[in-house]
């Protein structure tokens, strides 16, 4: 006990240093970087804009659509940027001249495009092999069940615990001819609706009983 | 179920069509020579001849018996011993497959008399015998048989004019004939029924006394006296009946015909209603030897100085009285209950020890009889009351009082029968007909002490108890009643596995019950080893392995105590039935693997080597066992089942997920990658 307290604590006070490392490098770091770096730090601001938007517009949980598009995104830049660099003017004039030369919004933009293009292309295919992982999966499953069944009867089925009939539709061998689920019947809409209820008030009172006895 | 002679069965499983039936290996009867001549009903006759050279010439015929009326094989080796000529000699008994019947019947070989049947049937008529031939011819050589039989405790019970033959076709000797086909006094016409016995059930009949036998003596004299039937002059049986109750026997049978002086002395003393005051075989012996005697008169009772109506009928004693009531019982209550018979008792027929009789009877809730079994009982004491004689009575069915035993046990499936023998106990009537008699015997309190030790088997409903038990106990060779043995017969224990596994054969193996009620009482009563641990185990019948178990287990008891030999067909038909033993066992391959030790044990016929398979605790422990691992194990595969639909349903989100890492993974390397090669190009080329 004394341990896991130990270790959560440990794990608080990380999570503020990050937190404080975050908002270090936000406020502080940064506008002090693009500063000194003025005439770079234009060049980036402007040609990571698609990165920008990806931000807003990426809800997922990971914000994996930003960072595919940023780290693509951030190469053009720098190849961009590399003009200014290895000509020795970091001039704001010079920032301002491959600014305005639309090849290298292209490249910066393009990038971005490539980016986004990964990003799309990917997930199906990772679908398609979970997919085909799954049905090897669900096979193998059934075979184990059909052969401790064959071995012990039907009531070894009936003995051990089932899978819920909301999950069960989601056997593949049930799929519709789409692919998608059967619908759940009425009763076992009831049934899943009841055992949620069950689950949240059952969490409620967890939660409750937890609290008391922080307060305690 | 009476047997029908020369219809055979189309589905005749048993026996070959008319060839011959071998009994024994020293007897074959043929069924295609019947002997109607010497049919005894029930039962009928057939030719039959020894296999023996020695008795070769010996005429034999066989007696089929119907196996609805159990034949009375405890008397056969009782007259096997005897050896008197004047008795139609039974050879040998056993149960054979009857073609005619496609059935199992009980057959009784005797050796066949030379002479002829003196009356053919009860109506037919002959000589008039004179005083001197009755002597020589009927009384001198049937009262000899009669000495010996009763000398070894046996009661004919089917003397009458058609059973008696002449022993030589010179008509000079009569001898007896059988009297074991069928129960005693069944197939007795009334005429030849005392008064009690007349009034009863056929099957509710005395089961045979000396008095009875010595009545159907004094009929049977009659018929000869007078050379036809001695009741002919009456219309019915209900007439000679209320001429019985209202004269007595004699003077109804005999007072209208002329006979010598001597003769009317021996009736006298054998009809005499009086069981006390009737004949015995030794004073016939003495009347024979030339004593004379003078017949104590029975009286009939008293005469009512004005009828009492019953039904717009006249009757004039209290026996009469008693047959109107008994044959209009409904009024009866009526009658009984508004004082009407008290009043004719007291004012019209003055018989104190009626009167007295009839309010025992009616004791203290008469008036309140209100539901029918009230009224039955009352009515039924009042019968009793009214004359002693008469039967234990519940509406249409009357019994004697020591008929219980043979009615219940020839009607055991007839609900009639079996409700009329329980409301008798109920209602306590037995008790009460001994509190009529005047002596009660010591034959009488025994009957009585029966009676109320079979009053708790009734009550019990465990199994080997109940009625069956009741039958069997009350009835020392009542063969087995059970409907699984409808088409066979089991006379003793030794041909019950037999039986049973002639069943299974037929039944190809499927049994619903090995044992059943019935069965059970039987090996009950009729075992000599207590089988009670095992009934009570086929009690606990819900649990169905349990039952079968112990219903196997009492067979295995009665294999190795009573007969040795296997029964393959009956062992497989326990292997059948221990299925649901089999069924105990989870693992599909170890129940295939005790069936097949079971068919094995079961194809030398040993029940035993079966048993032992059961007995092995173990097996079915380690089953257990392993079925617990088996289920765990598949729960975990259910868990494993139930991740990958979770994974399944939430593919989509998990999809992106993987997608968007990789994707920015490769962004990332792309980008790294392409900066560097960009770098190299522009700063050092």
């Amino acid at each position: 006990m004394a341990k896991d307290k130990k270790s959560k604590n440990k794990q608080n006070d990380d999570q503020k240093q990050n937190s404080f490392a975050k908002r270090f490098m936000l406020w502080i770091a940064m506008p002090v970087t693009a500063l000194i770096f003025f005439s770079t730090a234009i060049v980036i601001a402007g040609g990571m804009i698609p990165t920008g938007v990806a931000y807003f517009v990426d809800k997922s949980e990971g914000k994996y659509a930003t960072r595919t598009v940023g780290y693509m995104n951030i190469a053009g830049a720098i190849y961009v940027c590399m003009d200014m660099w290895s000509s020795g003017d970091n001039t704001f004039e010079r920032a301002l001249t491959l600014l305005s030369d639309p090849l290298n919004w292209l490249i910066m933009f393009g990038t971005a495009g490539a980016g986004w293009l990964i990003y799309f292309m990917l997930p199906p295919v990772v679908f398609s092999y979970l997919h085909a992982y799954s049905l090897i999966r669900n096979k193998k499953i059934k075979e184990q069940q059909d052969a401790l069944v064959k071995e012990w009867g039907e009531v070894v089925r009936e003995t051990a615990p089932m899978v819920s009939a909301d999950l069960m539709r989601f056997d593949p061998d049930l799929a519709l001819e789409d692919g998608s689920p059967p619908p759940l019947s009425e009763e076992d809409q009831v049934k899943a609706v009841e055992l949620k209820k069950a689950l949240a008030k059952k969490e409620k009172i967890k939660e409750a009983r937890a609290k008391k006895k922080q307060q305690g | 179920m009476a047997l029908k002679i020369g219809k055979p069965k189309k589905d005749a499983s048993s026996g070959g069509k008319g060839g011959p039936v071998e009994v024994k290996g020293r007897f074959e009867i043929l069924p295609d020579q019947p002997i109607p001549s010497m049919d005894s009903p029930p039962a009928f006759a057939f030719k039959a001849v020894a296999t023996r050279r020695k008795d070769k010439e010996r005429g034999f015929y066989a007696y089929i018996c119907d196996p609805a009326m159990p034949p009375r094989l405890g008397i056969i080796s009782l007259l096997t011993r005897l050896d008197d000529r004047h008795l139609i000699k039974v050879q040998d008994w056993d149960v054979v497959d009857w073609p005619l019947e496609g059935r199992r019947c009980p057959v009784m070989i005797c050796e066949k008399p030379e002479g002829s049947r003196c009356f053919e049937t009860v109506e037919t008529t002959r000589r008039p015998m004179k005083e001197e031939e009755l002597l020589r011819i009927v009384i001198d050589p049937l009262t000899a048989a009669i000495r010996e039989m009763h000398a070894v405790g046996v009661f004919h019970g089917a003397i009458r004019a058609d059973n008696v033959f002449f022993t030589s076709g010179q008509e000079n000797e009569v001898m007896l004939g059988e009297c074991y086909t069928s129960p005693a006094n069944v197939a007795q016409p009334v005429a030849y029924s005392t008064i009690s016995n007349a009034l009863s059930h056929p099957t509710g009949r005395s089961p045979g006394s000396r008095a009875d036998d010595m009545y159907a003596l004094g009929v049977t004299l009659l018929a000869f006296v007078m050379g036809k039937n001695p009741v002919s002059q009456f219309p019915d049986d209900t007439e000679l009946l209320r001429a019985k109750l209202t004269y007595g026997t004699y003077a109804s049978m005999a007072l209208s015909h002329r006979v010598s002086p001597a003769v009317m002395e021996v009736l006298r003393g054998l009809l005499n209603d009086n069981e006390d005051d009737r004949w015995g075989v030794e004073d016939l012996a003495m009347w024979v030897n030339g004593r004379r005697m003078n017949p104590r008169q029975h009286s009939m009772g008293q005469k009512a100085s004005r009828p009492f109506m019953i039904n717009g009928k006249e009757y004039d004693t209290a026996r009469e009285v008693a047959l109107g009531f008994s044959q209009n019982w409904d009024q009866a209550v009526g009658l009984i209950q508004e004082g009407n018979l008290d009043t004719w008792l007291r004012r019209s027929l003055s018989d104190d020890d009626r009167i007295e009789a009839v309010n025992i009877a009616k004791g203290v809730a008469a008036g309140n009889a209100v539901t029918q079994a009230d009224q039955e009982r009352l009515v039924s004491r009042i019968l009793m009351s009214l004359s002693p004689v008469w039967p234990v009575q519940v509406r249409e069915i009357a019994c004697a009082f020591d008929g219980f035993a043979q009615m219940v046990a020839i009607n055991i499936h007839n609900r009639d029968f079996t409700q009329f023998f329980v409301k008798v106990i109920d209602m306590g009537l037995v008790p009460f007909w001994l509190e009529m008699q005047e002596r009660p015997n010591q034959d009488q309190l025994r009957v009585l002490q029966r009676l109320e030790k079979a009053k708790l088997l009734l009550v019990n409903r465990q199994m080997g108890n109940g009625l069956e038990r009741v039958v069997y106990e009350l009835n020392d060779y009542m063969p087995c009643s059970s409907v699984m043995f409808e088409d066979d017969y089991v006379p003793n224990l030794d041909y019950l596995l037999p039986a049973l596994d002639r069943l299974a054969r037929r039944r190809k193996w499927k049994l619903n019950a090995l044992i059943d009620r019935n069965i059970a009482a039987y090996i009950a009563v009729n075992h000599k080893r207590n089988m009670n641990r095992y009934l009570q185990a086929m009690d606990s019948g819900h649990q169905a392995v349990e039952n079968a178990v112990a219903q196997v287990r009492i067979l295995m008891h009665l294999q190795e105590t009573i007969s040795k030999r296997g029964y393959v067909d009956l062992a497989m038909a326990c292997v059948n039935f221990l299925q649901p033993y089999i069924d105990q066992f989870y693992s599909n391959d170890e129940q295939a693997a005790i069936r097949e030790r079971m068919d094995k044990a079961a194809k030398n016929g040993r029940i035993k080597e079966i048993i032992a398979i059961v007995d092995d605790k173990e097996a079915l422990q380690r089953d257990h066992a392993e079925f617990s691992k088996a289920v765990h194990e598949y729960t975990v595969v259910v868990v494993k089942q139930a991740r990958l639909y979770e994974e399944i349903k939430d593919r989509h989100k998990i999809a992106g997920t993987i997608g968007g890492k990789i994707s920015s993974g490769i962004a990332a390397t792309l980008g790294v990658l392409g900066v560097c090669i960009a770098s190299i190009f522009k700063l050092f080329l």
